[in-house]
């Protein structure tokens, strides 16, 4: 088995670490009363039998790590069930962060009401795990595949272009094709089929594909950035400002809401004060360089040198320029 | 410097978010639902229990530039400046 540990994510055990006959009853308790609840919400496709991928227990500890949290991310499997171990009334901040939910009138934040209470949804769906304040916040995630089911052979695709995106972007965009006709409102294999065209020097079908992604997931920040660099690369440069703007304002809101700083909003950044520079803009390019510094500070771990050089070189040229004007 | 950002896992399912006032039944049509009660008291007093009976049996050490985990029969070191794989 492999586990992907950072220093900021809080430890994990899986259920087959746990002792034989406690892990034997959770099993049990699975099958005969979670996978009735999830078959009734998945009731279009229900022919396809569930079967668990995967079982954790991780427990965030504010008083061992400091802001424990999980970074926005999408998981492998069909549903994610989020099973609360700790009262919600045990900790302050935590939650689960949705950005599809940014828009919604109860905000972008899930909490359990009670204890045992658990949360339902689709494991691809973009999700963190907010920032602990303070206390202890343990969760169950139960990790459950719809086996054969058009939508997990659409993310086997995916996983499968992903792969293969940089040395055969062709193959890549054949195999995001077939993920995208099982799952045509699939927003990521649109994007990624959006950077395999760029590869590949199509940047009208880059366009229209990475058009499509922002469309149906509007809220996803890296879309946007990822939309700017496209219309740079077809020469809309105001469009692309536009982009890298909005997907910087999608990065705040993020962190408003106790997301893990993400590298990626660096990026944007750079993206934006590049372009920005271009127009002889240097005090507004310096104002997001400097930003960005700070987000660096934040999130030392996941910045490359190459990334700190490039923030560090923007904003002592703009300074010099600002001096020589 | 500008650089195109690839997911690490992919999203699938993109719907809109239905009014809150349409009861909601199929995942589908939500971003979330909410399950009370789904697991009983005594299974979350023992896996809670079994979770940290498994990491107090865990060991970490550390040098200049690494840590090094030891959970039961796994073993693992992760970089201090990076993130990186447990076998």
């Amino acid at each position: 088995m492999l586990l992907c540990y950072k220093l900021t994510t809080p430890p994990t055990a899986h259920i087959e670490d746990l002792e034989a006959t406690i892990a034997s009853e959770l099993s049990q308790h699975i099958e005969s009363h979670v996978f009735p609840k999830i078959l009734s919400c998945l009731a279009p496709s229900s022919s396809y039998p569930l079967q668990v991928k995967d079982t954790i227990v991780i427990k965030y500890d504010a008083s061992s790590v400091e802001s424990p949290g999980q970074p926005l991310h999408a998981d492998k499997s069909t549903v994610s069930v989020n099973i609360a171990l700790t009262n919600p009334d045990e900790f302050l901040g935590g939650g689960t962060f949705f950005p599809d939910l940014l828009s919604s009138e109860m905000g972008p934040v899930v909490k359990p009401a009670a204890l045992g209470d658990g949360i339902v949804h689709f494991s691809s769906r973009r999700h963190a795990g907010v920032s602990l304040k303070s206390g202890v916040r343990a969760i169950l995630v139960i990790f459950i595949d719809q086996v054969k089911s058009p939508s997990l052979q659409a993310l086997d695709l995916q996983a499968k272009a992903s792969r293969a995106r940089s040395s055969d972007p062709s193959f890549a965009i054949d195999l995001l094709s077939r993920s995208i006709y099982l799952q045509p409102s699939g927003a990521a294999a649109l994007h990624l089929r959006s950077t395999c065209h760029i590869l590949m020097g199509s940047v009208s079908s880059a366009l229209s594909d990475c058009r499509s992604a922002a469309s149906l997931s509007p809220h996803d920040a890296r879309y946007r950035n990822d939309l700017g660099v496209v219309l740079q690369a077809s020469g809309d440069e105001a469009g692309a400002r536009e982009a890298w703007r909005e997907s910087i304002r999608l990065f705040d809101e993020y962190s408003k809401f106790g997301c893990i700083p993400s590298v990626e909003a660096i990026n944007a950044r750079l993206n934006l004060a590049v372009s920005i520079s271009y127009l002889d803009d240097y005090k507004g390019a310096a104002k997001i360089m400097k930003k960005a510094k700070e987000l660096i500070s934040e999130s030392p771990l996941d910045v490359t040198d190459k990334m700190k050089g490039d923030v560090n070189s923007l904003l002592a040229f703009c300074v010099k320029k600002m001096a020589n004007e | 410097m500008r650089s195109l950002i690839l997911p690490l896992f992919l999203l699938v399912f993109t719907r809109p978010v239905q009014p809150l006032s349409i009861p909601i039944t199929q995942l589908s049509d939500a971003v979330y639902l909410r399950f009370p009660d789904l697991l009983p008291r005594h299974l979350i007093d023992s896996t809670l229990s079994a979770a940290d009976e498994f990491h107090n049996k865990g060991s970490m050490t550390s040098d200049e530039l690494t840590y090094t985990l030891q959970f039961g029969q796994k073993e693992g070191e992760i970089a201090k400046e990076a993130s990186c794989i447990m076998q």
